[in-house]
């Protein structure tokens, strides 16, 4: 048993050539709204891990940072005139669009995700225009809408390389979050080739009052809503009793 | 200071929705109206989501509705038989309401209907409203021209078909013998629009019970006051089952901001003439309405409209 044993612990022993490794962490892991949000600011830190049976490579490293908020399905509606007033046509309706959608690169990523045949491209948020489908110009005006209230990013050279293989990039989170489980890619490119891909997750949610307040609208809505009568009810008694003239 | 709404899920400006509400609180003091229909436009013209802004303002409507009626109450100047008819009518238009206002959210087409609603609406009653108070005007600069007394308008005395119904009920309050069919009918359908449009509809409500039903003017205001706050508390009970869109922060802040305006709308409102007060109320209406009108027919800035769907 000893003999045929042997020559496989040799084979083990001799290192093979090994790619790079990816290693990312985030600033937080969870993104909580108060009764005070108005948007937050994630950190993300990456280091490109080699050692000495590395591939040795002549070019530079690029990161590519994809992040996916919760999805939602969507209803898109082109605008018509008829009888003289404006109002919604036909709908497109998109199932499990991202809520949120962030794209973030090293600088010389640009190519890799901007380029006709770039291995990148089904990640930018540009290709979604020109795939061929009927429904492009209304994805358009969903990306467009989306991206004026900060929901969807792209900041092709946000990612900043602190040395050759240490980089960290800001995620913008705007006010507008949905809550739920967001999911962060992270590519490592050396020209064309992706040697490693890793993810991550963050959770947003509401805590406190915002979250007992928006759980007890969900899951109690009859209750809920005799709440909220009571509450205008005693306001309304109180107010009146309070600034009752004379 | 800004603050995230829970159910909006948006953050708003504290003070904004404050003033916003002390504003209508105040021109609801003033007129002796309780403001819903400038209210919710406010709201939607400032960014909520429209099914947020109607859902959360029927609570505060009931807030700004309740001291009145109390107080209509502790001088027994309400018919609380003919209320009772009113809301139970209500109730079914109430349910109605919000089950149409969460099946056209989920169409897409909720704004269009909302809108094209308060133009028809608004527009009408802020016309009739403004030409009556108008010619009420004129009618009393030419009494005093000619050095008369101001003969009263005379009514005509209104033994229409609406008396001749059938299901004839007393109600002893009023000292009314009249049929149940308009009194359901009429509850049923301020109810339903009021709940669809965020309105209490009280502006509507008292000219109704005076012209049609003919109920003393001794009774009507707290009549409706009283109305106003069953039917909005049911349908603010509806809109959470239904859509689920009541923001009881938003609503708290409204009420706190209406119950002050209020108070200083009132003290105004003692010092202006009746025919003014009615005829600065119609045109309010109307530039609300007309408002709306604009939205409808000018050409957008964005020409997609975008609904998140339920998840």
């Amino acid at each position: 048993m000893v003999r045929w044993l042997a020559p496989l612990l040799i084979l083990l022993a001799a290192p093979p050539l090994k790619a790079e490794t990816l290693t990312v962490a985030l600033s937080s892991n969870v993104i909580a709204i108060g009764s005070n949000f108005s948007g937050a600011t994630l950190s993300l830190f990456g280091v490109v891990e080699r050692d000495a049976n590395t591939v040795a490579r002549s070019g530079s490293y690029e990161i590519i940072i994809a992040v996916r908020g919760p999805e939602q399905n969507v209803l898109v509606q082109r605008r018509e005139r008829r009888f003289g007033i404006w109002m919604n046509g036909k709908g497109e309706e998109f199932d499990r669009m991202p809520s949120y959608y962030g794209l973030f690169s090293t600088p010389g990523a640009r190519g890799l995700i901007e380029d006709a045949g770039g291995p990148a491209r089904s990640l930018s948020l540009i290709s979604v225009e020109d795939d061929g489908d009927r429904r492009a110009e209304h994805r358009a005006a969903l990306a467009a809408a989306r991206m004026s209230q900060g929901l969807y990013v792209e900041e092709l050279d946000g990612v900043e390389k602190l040395s050759r293989t240490f980089f960290r990039t800001e995620i913008p989170l705007p006010p507008l979050l949905s809550d739920g489980r967001y999911r962060v890619f992270a590519f490592l490119y050396a020209g064309e080739v992706n040697l490693a891909t890793e993810e991550l997750r963050f959770d947003v949610h509401k805590t406190g009052f915002e979250q007992r307040v928006f759980q007890w609208s969900r899951e109690q809505p009859l209750f809920y809503g005799l709440g909220a009568v009571v509450l205008a009810l005693v306001t309304g008694y109180v107010g009146g009793v309070v600034f009752r003239r004379g | 200071m800004t603050l995230y709404l829970p159910i909006a899920e948006m953050p708003v400006s504290v003070l904004l929705v404050l003033a916003m509400g002390a504003a209508v609180g105040l021109i609801s003091g003033l007129f002796g109206v309780g403001g819903g229909f400038l209210m919710t436009p406010l709201l939607i013209f400032s960014g909520i989501p429209p099914a947020v802004a109607v859902a959360s303002v029927t609570p505060q409507i009931v807030a700004s509705s309740t001291s009145g009626a109390l107080s209509y109450w502790r001088r027994k100047q309400v018919d609380f038989k003919l209320a009772f008819c009113l809301i139970a009518a209500g109730s079914l238009g109430a349910y109605a309401g919000a089950e149409l206002f969460a099946a056209l959210g989920s169409l897409g087409q909720l704004t269009l209907v909302i809108a094209i609603c308060y133009t028809i609406f608004l527009g009408t009653i802020g016309g009739l409203m403004l030409n009556e108070s108008v010619r009420a005007m004129l009618r009393a600069r030419a009494a005093r021209r000619r050095g008369e007394p101001l003969a009263p308008v005379r009514r005509s005395p209104g033994r229409g078909w609406i008396h001749r119904l059938p299901l004839k009920v007393r109600f002893r309050r009023s000292k009314l013998y009249i049929s149940i069919l308009p009194v359901f009918g009429l509850g049923a359908s301020i109810s339903f629009l009021g709940t669809l449009l965020g309105i209490g509809g009280g502006f509507i409500m008292v000219p109704a019970l005076i012209y049609l039903l003919k109920v003393p003017t001794s009774v009507v205001v707290g009549t409706s006051l009283v109305q106003i706050v069953g039917v909005m508390a049911i349908a603010t009970v509806s809109h959470a089952l239904a859509s689920q869109a009541v923001d009881i922060m938003l609503a708290f802040i409204l009420m706190i901001g209406g119950v002050i305006g209020a108070q200083i709308g009132a003290s105004l409102g003692q010092a202006m003439r009746g025919e003014h007060l009615r005829a600065l109320l119609g045109l309010l209406v109307l530039i609300v309405g007309v408002r709306f009108a604009l939205n409808l027919v000018l050409t957008p800035d964005d020409l997609f409209a975008i609904t998140t769907l339920a998840r």
